[in-house]
């Protein structure tokens, strides 16, 4: 074939008027990489001609901004500069207890001694494992970049601080797990462009290439999701036995801590659809559901998105959470033990902190509220 | 594109590099009609356009550090969305449902309503047309053009025939044209568009509805 024939062939197509025969062959001539570069310079000269336009006001045009603006917000504005002025230090100080029996509480005890700053614990940060097909155990930081492996075609690489897969012509499908300890956070881009951001204490198994009918993942602990869709290949979250998620091209996070009451799933934009038990539950963006240990599901309307989302925004948001509740977040994030030296306090917090302080900064602001807690080793424990 | 649009652009990209939000909204919606109609005319399917436009802009979002750097950002926006196109077009095209899919719409003799739907106040009728639909041929329809299944896999989905479903395609098809007609008699530009339908070479078409 020539350029001018494939040329032909090519404006045929943008305009549907190629016969199935000449379909076929300008679907086949378009992966000859000669071809392939002309339709790119065509598509390029188009675009570089391209003028901007008023605005677009079409339902269309809202339906892909609603998409794309949750990706935009999902990014921090500006990284929070913990404890530098005055006014942060208040701020920080997060943990402003509403509860006046807190006060009661701790007044009635004596003052504990001073916390011992040298052994301080340090946040967590980036970081997983990887467990091959075979078994083989990969450790992941943010600091290389490279091939970290090469299985049955597909190339997994390490890039901008997160993983990604390259499916290459893999035509062999094996599962391959990302985990994160304690203390740590990492990010993955699956073989279909996908993302997913791990929070600590979680896991995703995932096949190395999607070559099958849907394309399934399973995951614990707390996974925020952004999926490229396809009509033709549903994407599946997979829960436990009981639950799982259908997406339909999407971005939004689970939660399912072992020990949490309930597995909730909050949609950010486009569609989910939550298969728990046997009831199916569609999800509109901003709506949460909340899965119980017993198969019930409850639809929250309004979803605090904001406090969902923290965790992947570098900060812990504490809206309306008990000390158990907090106390929880801390021990994933800085690898530690709590324990209570008679009952928890009954409180509730509010107020946002951010992931980089220190063990023993976060102990210092809890202190400011009232609640009292000493370290040892890596044990908290709170009088 | 002029020097002075030019400027205004790489204004607009300064600003997104330093993380405003509405400047990037001002962005999109100065971009969107124009980057969807390219990309959709490239890929014949208005789900793959989509979503080749959405990876566009929330990869320019994601980059937007390195706008400052860059002599000419627009220039990295327009080869973004080629290589977007390419990536995406790749992996389709080697697909046989979406060639099916393509034999199908192709097909169809007449010219296709989408075709039509060249520019937003053609979308707005587009949607009441679809929205006047019988509901069975409104769903095979939509299931065909929105989420780009074949025959096949609706006749599947609805559990019906195969030959149902291109009959319930074919009558949509010529309702909406139709009901295009009956809107549009009004305003003298619209039934200047459709004699250009009528009388232009398909290549035309494209072309004429595009810069109408």
């Amino acid at each position: 074939m020539t350029q001018e024939q494939f040329i032909q062939l090519l404006e045929g197509f943008n305009h549907r008027r190629l016969s199935e025969d000449e379909l076929l062959s300008f679907l086949k001539a378009a992966d000859d990489p000669r071809f392939e570069s002309l339709i790119g310079e065509r598509l390029h000269m188009e675009l570089a001609q391209m003028k901007a336009s008023s605005m677009a006001e079409g339902e269309r045009a809202d339906k892909v901004w609603g998409n794309i603006h949750a990706a935009v917000s999902a990014h921090p504005v500006r990284r929070i500069h913990v404890l530098r002025t005055a006014w942060f230090r208040y701020a920080a100080a997060v943990i402003i207890i509403s509860g006046i029996g807190a006060y009661l509480w701790s007044s009635g005890r004596k003052q504990h001694q001073e916390l011992v700053h040298n052994t301080d614990i340090a946040p967590g940060r980036l970081g997983a494992i990887l467990t091959l097909a075979d078994g083989t155990q990969v450790k992941l930081d943010s600091l290389g970049n490279g091939v970290v492996a090469d299985q049955k075609g597909t190339k997994v690489l390490l890039k901008d601080g997160g993983l990604a897969y390259n499916a290459g012509n893999a035509n062999a499908m094996t599962y391959n797990t990302m985990t994160t300890p304690k203390g740590r956070q990492f990010s993955v881009q699956l073989p279909d462009g996908s993302r997913a951001w791990l929070n600590a204490a979680s896991s995703i198994t995932f096949p190395t290439a999607f070559i099958g009918e849907d394309r399934p993942v399973t995951i614990t602990g707390e996974v925020y999701f952004e999926i490229v869709g396809s009509p033709t290949k549903p994407f599946k979250v997979k829960v436990n036995d009981k639950t799982e998620i259908e997406v339909l091209g999407t971005s939004f996070n689970v939660k399912a801590y072992p020990g949490d009451a309930t597995i909730n799933t909050t949609l950010l934009a486009g569609a989910v659809r939550l298969h728990a038990s046997n009831h199916v539950q569609p999800l509109k963006p901003g709506e949460q559901t909340q899965v119980k240990q017993d198969g019930g599901i409850q639809l929250i309307k309004n979803a605090d998105i904001q406090k969902i989302m923290a965790w992947k925004n570098g900060l812990f948001n504490f809206q309306d959470e008990s000390l158990e509740e907090v106390m929880k977040q801390l021990e994933r994030w800085y690898d530690i033990q709590v324990r209570y030296d008679g009952d928890p306090p009954k409180t509730k917090f509010f107020g946002e902190v951010g992931r980089d302080l220190t063990l023993s900064q976060v102990i210092e602001t809890l202190r400011e509220i009232g609640i009292q807690c000493t370290i040892e080793g890596r044990t908290l424990i709170v009088r | 594109m002029a020097a002075d649009q030019t400027h205004n652009e790489t204004e607009l990209l300064r600003r997104i590099a330093d993380g405003d939000q509405d400047a990037f909204s001002e962005f999109f919606r100065r971009y969107f009609d124009q980057l969807y109609l390219i990309m959709f005319k490239y890929t014949n399917r208005h789900i793959d356009a989509e979503d080749i436009v959405q990876a566009v802009f929330v990869r320019a979002w994601e980059k937007r550090h390195v706008f400052k750097e860059m002599d000419n950002p627009m220039n990295w926006f327009f080869i973004t969305a080629r290589n977007e196109y390419h990536d995406r077009f790749r992996k389709s095209r080697q697909s046989r449902r979406y060639q099916q899919y393509l034999l199908e719409v192709f097909n169809e003799s007449d010219i296709s309503p989408e075709s039509i739907l060249a520019n937003k106040e053609y979308t707005k009728l587009y949607r009441q047309a679809i929205s006047n639909l019988p509901e069975k041929q409104q769903m095979a329809y939509l299931l065909s053009r929105e989420k780009g299944l074949t025959y096949e896999e609706i006749a599947t989905e609805m559990n019906v025939e195969k030959s149902t479903v291109k009959e319930h395609i074919g009558r949509a098809t010529r309702s909406i044209r139709a009901f295009f007609l009956s809107q549009t008699s009004q305003t003298g530009e619209f039934i200047l568009f459709l004699l250009f339908l009528k009388l232009l070479s398909p290549s035309l078409l494209y072309y004429s509805s595009l810069y109408i």
